[in-house]
């Protein structure tokens, strides 16, 4: 090697430094791999948030908040599967007051072991070497399981206040006291796992939550996804006709829109073939809604230190250097608004906002571009069909405020707070009954379920269809209540000429597809076999 | 720590020259650096988390403060929102009928609702909190929230309301510019009487405010919640006091209409 080859080495690597330092100080980045600057990142990538009053029989006491990160897990995507990021933190953050400031952040933060810091060994012709492999036997145990090599664990921080200049106090295990907690290895398949769900179910703890004389639970660990959506014919340009074709879903009679897309799995890009990593946490009511009118708001964040420098001397314990603040790089409240309502320049801008500074994207919400699109692809073929001569299918009334109201300020005497900040964020009415699994109907609030999305979110609820519909003016229209058609009061149907049609990505789910128990969302789908998740 | 980067390793055993090449290379590197934080020119902040380790490096590279990484100014969103004439009456503001509308007939004779004697003596004991002296501003939803949250009676009522006449998450419409048939008899006709004289008992004033779209009162009961649904549209608290009633509500989901609904806007 030359010395002038050499020389730019030296160069290369120092800037090299330079540019990774440059490119990790703004760390924009969050949904499924949303915005450009967070897919890069997909350990701390935000995929979607759930908050609801727990439904399982017996915790109508409580909300439950999920909040999933790392998209499109593959089941079999082995040797190492989907732990988290130790050197990031993952935040649940809650506005109990309307002022779009977070009152209460519940911090995790991760790191792995190696047993006996050398992982699992084995004696090769007297020469002791450590296997490549995370385990190397069937796991039934929690993380002290002989088989098992590397095990990842977590703590639990509640913080009061600025999530990071308020009052820290750590979440305990009732049990004992600690403040570590254990997350189940990913399901690698049945062989490994006889009995993923009885093993999982171990990672499930009661926790003492500081200030609060009630018990919550917490549960960290790989989950089947159940965010339903025909996602690669969506963002190929809605490759399918979006509105239904059967008379009512699942109805297969064909009596709905011609060509329409029908209810099917196969739709689906997600549910039954995908995994994702949730963090689960279920907390007393009465320990979230503090001084406000019962409504709470909410939404996940992952943020990174500012800088992170690869250590060419890598270690198992340090593969990398990292320092500096904790910069938001993914943020999350209600489902699909930076993956279809901001606008490409701004969706890494947006992960690293906050709710506080949302109205720099006030005009994605009150002029939205997502509906002109739909009129763009469909249009003609809509009135082509229906020999109709409809000159725009996107609702008229600017500014939305039937958008604003669904996104960003909640629905007076629903689920508003008691100050109204206009601020993305997902709202939650506590004091509306809790809907029985069996009765829930997953269109929401616009299926007549005041429990349902958007007063808060929960699994089964089909967030793709109810945006399709509601970005279409769906909400210009009269909604149910109690099998009573109601005006809103936020639009006419004059402005909305499509606003009543049943659009719908094919792509069902409901809360029966998913169980009835903490942490609701199903046992994560194997890596084998093959048959279980293709 | 310190960190072992490639270029310190390749310093050994190389003759001078080189190492004078190489140390100008990382020179330059490092004053690359330099113009970088210059050019940011803002104070580093203190390290949150992480380990004492990492605090070296983070004197050299932490040239923002985190918090202040999206944060533009933020101005105030402005939420336009249609000025409507409180002096007119209740009206719909120009909404079309739905394209589904229930088969609705009125009742002709706005009948009253027939309560039991046990529900007559529970109406007489009902004495709904008073709206306040002349002049002061009302706010006669929070008021009636709070009365409906609070009252015996109105629990009491509920108990008359039988699942059938609430919806998966306990709601119940009240009212929607026309009492329901089944307000006539039974909880929901003590119900309804019961709100007709909590309005009743609100100052004139407070009367006209307009309302938009439903308002949701949340009343305990036993261990769970049920919602009070009033009001569709744009609507005033007076409105139902001299409100027909509905003999029949079609009980449909009209938001799930078949294709053929589409039609024109014009």
């Amino acid at each position: 090697m030359n010395i002038l080859k050499r020389g730019g080495i030296a160069i290369l690597t120092t800037t090299s430094v330079i540019s990774l330092m440059a490119g990790t100080l703004p760390t924009y980045a969050s949904s499924h791999r949303e915005a450009p600057g967070v897919t890069k990142s997909p350990k701390v990538d935000s995929t979607d948030f759930y908050m609801f009053r727990s439904y399982e029989p017996g915790r109508e006491g409580f909300v439950t908040l999920i909040a999933n990160y790392q998209p499109l897990q593959d089941p079999g995507g082995g040797p190492n599967y989907f732990t988290m990021d130790p050197d990031a933190v993952y935040e649940i953050h809650v506005d109990n007051v309307g002022d779009a400031k977070e009152h209460l952040t519940f911090q995790f933060k991760f790191s792995n072991a190696l047993a006996n810091d050398k992982g699992i060994q084995l004696n090769i012709g007297g020469t002791t070497n450590s296997i490549a492999l995370r385990d190397a036997g069937m796991i039934s145990q929690t993380p002290t399981d002989p088989n098992l090599g590397e095990s990842e664990s977590y703590t639990l921080t509640l913080i009061t206040g600025d999530r990071r200049l308020g009052t820290r106090a750590a979440v305990t295990n009732v049990s004992g006291g600690g403040t570590t907690f254990g997350k189940p290895f990913d399901n690698a398949g049945r062989k490994t796992f006889p009995d993923y769900a009885t093993y999982a179910s171990k990672f499930i703890y009661n926790v003492a939550i500081p200030g609060c004389s009630t018990a919550g639970r917490v549960f960290v660990g790989q989950r089947a996804e159940a965010f339903a959506v025909n996602l690669g014919s969506v963002f190929d340009l809605v490759n399918f006709v979006p509105i239904e074709g059967d008379s009512a879903p699942g109805a297969h009679d064909g009596g709905g829109f011609p060509g329409g897309i029908t209810q099917s799995r196969a739709n689906d890009e997600l549910v039954g073939k995908k995994n994702v990593t949730s963090i689960a946490l279920e907390v007393p009511i009465s320990c979230l809604v503090g001084a406000g009118n019962g409504v709470i708001g909410g939404w996940q964040t992952a943020s990174l230190p500012q800088a992170r420098l690869l250590d060419p001397s890598a270690t198992y314990k340090q593969p990398s250097v990292s320092g500096g603040a904790y910069v938001q790089v993914s943020r999350l409240g209600m489902p699909l608004v930076n993956e279809l309502v901001i606008g490409l320049p701004d969706k890494d801008k947006f992960n690293a906002s906050e709710p506080s500074g949302d109205a720099q994207f006030g005009a994605y919400v009150t002029n939205p571009t997502f509906p002109a699109i739909l009129n763009l692809l469909f249009k003609a073929p809509v009135n082509a069909t229906l020999h109709t001569n409809i000159a725009d299918l996107a609702p008229n009334n600017f500014p939305r405020n039937d958008l604003v109201a669904a996104f960003l300020t909640g629905v007076p005497t629903l689920n508003q707070l008691k100050t109204v900040t206009a601020s993305e964020m997902l709202r939650l009415n506590t004091g509306v009954a809790v809907t029985p699994r069996a009765t829930q109907k997953n269109l929401g609030v616009a299926g007549d379920d005041l429990a349902g999305y958007p007063n808060g979110r929960r699994p089964g609820d089909d967030t793709v269809d109810i945006t399709l519909r509601v970005a279409m003016g769906a909400l210009c229209y009269p909604v149910p209540i109690n099998g009573t058609p109601t005006n809103l009061g936020v639009c006419t149907p004059a402005n909305a000429p499509v606003g009543n049609v049943p659009f719908t990505d094919g792509a069902p789910i409901s809360a029966t597809d998913l169980q009835n128990a903490f942490p609701y969302l199903n046992t994560p789908l194997p890596g084998s076999p093959l048959s279980e998740h293709r | 720590m310190m960190l072992q980067l490639p270029s310190s390793r390749l310093l050994s055993s190389r003759p001078v020259f080189e190492w004078v090449w190489i140390s100008c290379a990382v020179l330059v590197g490092h004053a690359l650096l330099l113009v970088l934080l210059c050019q940011m020119g803002q104070t580093p902040v203190a390290p949150v988390g992480g380990n004492a380790s990492t605090e070296v490096v983070v004197s050299l590279i932490a040239t923002a403060p985190a918090r202040e990484a999206a944060v533009k100014s933020p101005s105030i969103l402005s939420l336009a929102v249609k000025k409507i004439s409180t002096s007119e009456p209740a009206s719909d503001q120009g909404l079309e009928p739905p394209k589904i509308e229930p088969e609705v007939a009125l009742n002709p004779d706005n009948a009253e609702p027939q309560l039991s004697a046990a529900d007559a003596v529970t109406l007489d004991q009902f004495n709904p909190a008073s709206t306040g002296a002349p002049g002061v501003p009302c706010d006669l939803t929070a008021t009636l929230a709070s009365i409906f949250a609070q009252s015996p009676e109105v629990r009491q009522g509920l108990e008359g309301v039988p699942t059938s006449q609430r919806s998966v998450a306990n709601a119940v419409m009240l009212w929607d510019g026309h009492w329901p048939e089944t307000s006539l008899s039974g909880g929901q006709g003590l119900l309804r009487a019961l709100l007709v004289k909590a309005v009743g008992h609100a100052r004139p004033e407070c009367l006209t405010q307009t309302n938009r779209g439903p308002v949701l009162f949340l009343v305990p009961e036993d261990q769970t919640t049920v919602v009070l649904a009033i009001g569709s549209g744009e609507w005033r608290w007076g409105d139902l006091l001299n409100s027909p009633v509905d003999s029949v509500i079609a009980s449909r989901n009209i938001f799930i209409p078949t294709a053929s609904v589409i039609q024109p806007a014009t």
